[in-house]
């Protein structure tokens, strides 16, 4: 019987359309909602999480497709806030917020793979996510800011 | 004046919302004027707002404020958390805001009127009444305690939400005075904190709403939940102007989970379990339209060039363009055009409506304008307003789109299709793209004699546009004010409407075109392509006058204030100091919403791009409330300026838009944002708006950069280089 893991807990997906996207999935069935939709097909990364360590866009994944377990911006800080989490208040960085769950998973995605970015390097992995605000700049603060508090910093 | 409202509000809102704690402080927060006496210079005061909201100091000391304006990302919240806490010397962050919504959180329906958030204007119009308003709490709060402790007024002060009494070392936190003090008269002239102990004020303080956007439990309109709800979609006319001709729903109504699909005045509205369905089962409707609109693009260019080259509706004049351009020594013209741009707000329009068996109608939307949401749910269900209430959520972005209620309508429509079951309606994207209100499409013709000296002497700027005005809704909302002049929408020439350099022959007109496009305010509204018009243009002239750009506006500028920005904004982007090979630096300067803002701009080319490097910004938009609100602000405006400088545009062929994707007009990426530095001068004066000034000086300041390094000179938005040999 098809399972999937979010924010470590199995569900069960007996009679859930398989075809469906991971991000109605999330957001209507489990009530997930701190992922957002921004477009549906792939182009403004507001539906980013993660599977397993990887970000990936969950309005084009479909559930028979995921192939890990699934975290969600109500997984990444549930008891103590999640680096990515503590930076994005210590640089300020949400203005409307919408983008934001997004860009902190897309985040977590850049940090597992580059613990110590270059400000270029977090240019050009954080520029798949739009923000209509223009966050921009305290979204790149905060990526080297998270960065240095994940490796110990203070 | 300020009124305040207590005693019988605590009781009479306790039992009507049932939104208050019995034995608290509360503070309403209103003023009878609909124009701010500061606000001088602000010709567009389009949002009577006579009621802020009002404090709440609870017995458990909970501090809370619930107001009428909405969050869309502009800092609101966060900004009446400062002024609230400046007074009553708490940690802003400590401060709950929550939004008003209609028949919901205020004492009367009638304080919902006016309740626009837009223009700039909520920090500014309410700065002193929210500031008045937690003065008044706090002397309540100290005049409670004095009279528990039976010392003298005088002799007791407030510090970190308590009253502290040194002398006898007694305090008293606000909550437990709460109760006594509700019972005292509400002082009529509280006297503010002085600007020299200010702790909160002008500082960059933290936001109170961030934690819950960095947490992923922030409720925007489109996380609406409610017991029993059903998801629904809508799908408009592909064509800008159209009526449906036939549909055939037989295959969207055989889809897993659809309840419904309901024909609107909007559209074809799929109503299902869920979302995912709802929006599934919408494409697989069979729909005919019929364009009633061919407009094209082209043919609009065409048509505003013609109107241009005959006398338009003057919309100001002093006195002689024609005699003075006979003598002038230096003759400048130029033409300029902007095109339509989407809001592309990244929360798709949405609203969650229930029409319950009492009759009553119950709304929850992401809206700029709750009382309008409110009268548009009544027409359509034909109700009273008194029957229908409002909830406002976060907004993922404004920019002008929620100030109109179409999806609230929608909603509305679909709840009546599935009566006592509450239906959320979401936009596709798509819709989003071809369903917009855009900001209007213009052209403008300008012309400027020099003197001898170089000195602009005659200007005539001839505007060719639609009118924002003749696309509002049906039934107006409350913040639509009637024009000075009749024939002149002032939305489309506010901007370029006067000149700030002194022009003493100097005319502006304005050509209306109406394609069938519609079109909306849009963040800086006229402002967003005027002073790119009159921006660009000035810097032709001292050009032709072979004068430094930013030295020949400092000579003709006539107000000191302004002078003072641009002269902040020389000494502080090195403007004297040539700049580095491969750089272009480009000044403009506009003042709107009652700010000022000069903006130095450094770009360079790269095989034919645009980038836009840095932008130094000096504002003086009065006091700043939060020197990190204001800063941010700027990166925003700037932020959404530059898509549409160098990317975004929306046209139109044959009626139907050519956009439909965000990868078709996107906006600015990460790696697109330049360096912004922010200089706010210093000021006590009451602020100015601060959401929308740091737009329109974008797109001219690019185009004169760009003029400085390329020798091209730009007058089409968005900026295309021509390609060089």
């Amino acid at each position: 019987m098809a399972k999937i893991t979010v924010n470590k807990v199995v569900h069960d997906l007996a009679g859930v359309d398989m075809k469906m996207p991971l991000l109605w999935y999330l957001r209507e069935q489990l009530g997930f909602t701190g992922t957002k939709f921004g477009c549906g097909v792939s182009m403004c990364g507001a539906c980013t999480v993660l599977i397993d360590q990887d970000p990936t866009r969950s309005c084009v994944t479909k559930l028979e497709d995921v192939g890990g377990a699934v975290t969600t911006i109500e997984g990444l800080g549930a008891e103590t806030l999640h680096p990515v989490q503590q930076a994005w208040i210590e640089k300020q960085v949400p203005q409307c917020g919408y983008c934001q769950a997004g860009q902190m998973l897309l985040a977590c995605g850049l940090l597992t793979e580059n613990p110590a970015p270059s400000a270029d390097e977090v240019d050009t992995y954080m520029s798949e996510n739009l923000c209509r605000c223009g966050t921009y700049n305290e979204i790149r603060a905060a990526v080297l800011r998270a960065a240095e508090i994940a490796s110990g910093g203070t | 004046m300020t009124e305040f409202l207590r005693g019988p509000l605590t009781r009479r809102a306790v039992v009507k919302t049932g939104a208050l704690v019995a034995g608290s402080l509360i503070v309403a927060c209103r003023h009878l004027t609909t124009r701010l006496s500061d606000v001088k210079d602000d010709s567009s005061e389009r949002m009577p707002s006579p009621f802020a909201g009002y404090l709440e100091i609870t017995p458990d000391d909970k501090i809370r404020f619930v107001t009428t304006r909405a969050e869309s990302g502009q800092g609101i919240v966060a900004g009446f958390a400062v002024l609230l806490a400046e007074e009553l010397d708490v940690d802003p962050s400590s401060i709950e805001v929550t939004f008003a919504g209609v028949n919901n959180r205020l004492p009367t329906l009638s304080d919902a009127e006016g309740s626009a958030t837009g223009g700039s204007s909520s920090t500014r119009r309410f700065y002193q009444p929210v500031r008045r308003t937690a003065a008044a709490a706090k002397e309540m709060l100290v005049s409670a305690a004095a009279a528990l402790w039976s010392v003298d007024v005088a002799e007791c002060k407030v510090e970190n939400g308590k009253v502290v009494h040194a002398s006898s070392q007694r305090n008293a936190s606000y909550g437990s005075l709460a109760t006594a003090a509700a019972l005292l008269p509400t002082p009529q002239n509280p006297t503010l904190k002085d600007a020299a102990n200010y702790k909160y004020i002008g500082k960059a303080n933290r936001r109170t709403d961030i934690p819950a956007k960095v947490t992923g439990t922030a409720i925007f309109g489109i996380d609406v939940k409610v017991e029993g709800m059903l998801s629904a979609t809508i799908v408009h006319c592909p064509f800008v102007g159209g009526d449906l001709q036939s549909m055939n729903d037989a295959a969207a109504r055989a889809h897993p989970g659809v309840k419904d699909v309901v024909k609107t005045p909007y559209g074809v509205i799929v109503i299902a379990d869920t979302f995912w369905h709802a929006s599934s089962a919408a494409k697989k409707l069979q729909l005919q339209w019929l364009a009633t609109s061919s407009a094209s693009s082209a043919a609009i260019l065409a048509a505003h060039k013609q109107l241009v080259e005959t006398r338009g509706t003057v919309a100001s004049s002093t006195g002689d363009f024609e005699a003075t351009m006979g003598t002038a020594t230096t003759k400048v013209d130029a033409a300029y055009q902007a095109q339509y741009l989407p809001h592309t707000t990244l929360e798709p329009q949405n609203c969650t409506a229930w029409l319950k068996s009492d009759g009553t109608c119950e709304i929850w939307a992401p809206t700029q304008d709750p009382a309008s949401a409110a009268g548009i749910a009544a027409d359509v269900l034909g109700i009273n307003v008194s029957q229908v209430k409002v909830n406002v959520t976060l907004l993922g972005g404004g920019f002008g789109r929620r100030l109109r209620q179409d999806y609230v309508a929608e909603a509305v429509y679909a709840a009546k299709a599935v009566p006592n079951q509450p239906v959320k309606l979401l936009w596709q994207r798509t819709e989003e793209f071809t369903h917009d209100l855009y900001r209007p499409a213009s052209y403008a013709k300008m012309s400027a004699g020099l003197d001898a000296e170089g000195k602009p002497v005659a200007w005539l700027c001839h505007i060719a546009s639609s009118s924002i005005y003749s696309w509002l809704e049906e039934k107006p909302s409350n913040l639509i004010q009637p024009e000075t002049q009749t024939q002149v929408d002032s939305s489309s020439v506010e901007g370029c409407e006067k000149s700030d350099y002194g022009i003493a022959n100097f005319r502006c007109e304005w050509s209306q075109h109406e394609p069938g496009v519609p079109v909306f305010w849009w963040r800086s509204v006229g402002h967003s392509q005027n002073a790119f018009f009159s921006e660009s243009f000035i810097d032709e002239c001292a050009k032709a006058a072979n004068a430094d750009p930013l030295e020949y506006r400092l000579k003709y500028l006539t107000s000191a204030r302004q002078r003072a920005v641009l002269e902040l904004a020389r000494d502080k982007s090195g403007w004297a100091t040539p700049p580095p090979a491969g750089t272009g630096r480009g000044v403009a300067i506009h003042s709107c919403f009652g700010s000022i803002v000069a903006q130095v701009v450094e770009v360079s080319v790269q095989t034919g791009t645009i980038y836009v490097d840095k932008v130094t910004v000096v504002v003086d938009c009065g006091t700043a409330v939060d020197s990190f609100l204001v800063h941010t602000q700027m990166e925003s405006a700037i932020a959404q300026a530059l898509g549409a400088t160098l990317k975004q545009e929306i046209t139109v062929n044959n009626g139907k838009v050519s956009q439909l994707s965000l990868n078709s007009c996107q906006p600015i990426t990460l790696s697109e944002m330049p360096e912004v530095v922010t200089f706010i001068v210093p000021s006590t004066a009451n602020p100015g708006g601060i959401g929308e000034p740091g737009v329109p000086p974008l797109a001219p300041a690019v185009a004169n950069a760009v003029f400085a390094l390329t020798g091209q000179r730009l007058r089409s938005l968005p900026l295309r280089l021509a390609p060089t040999a």
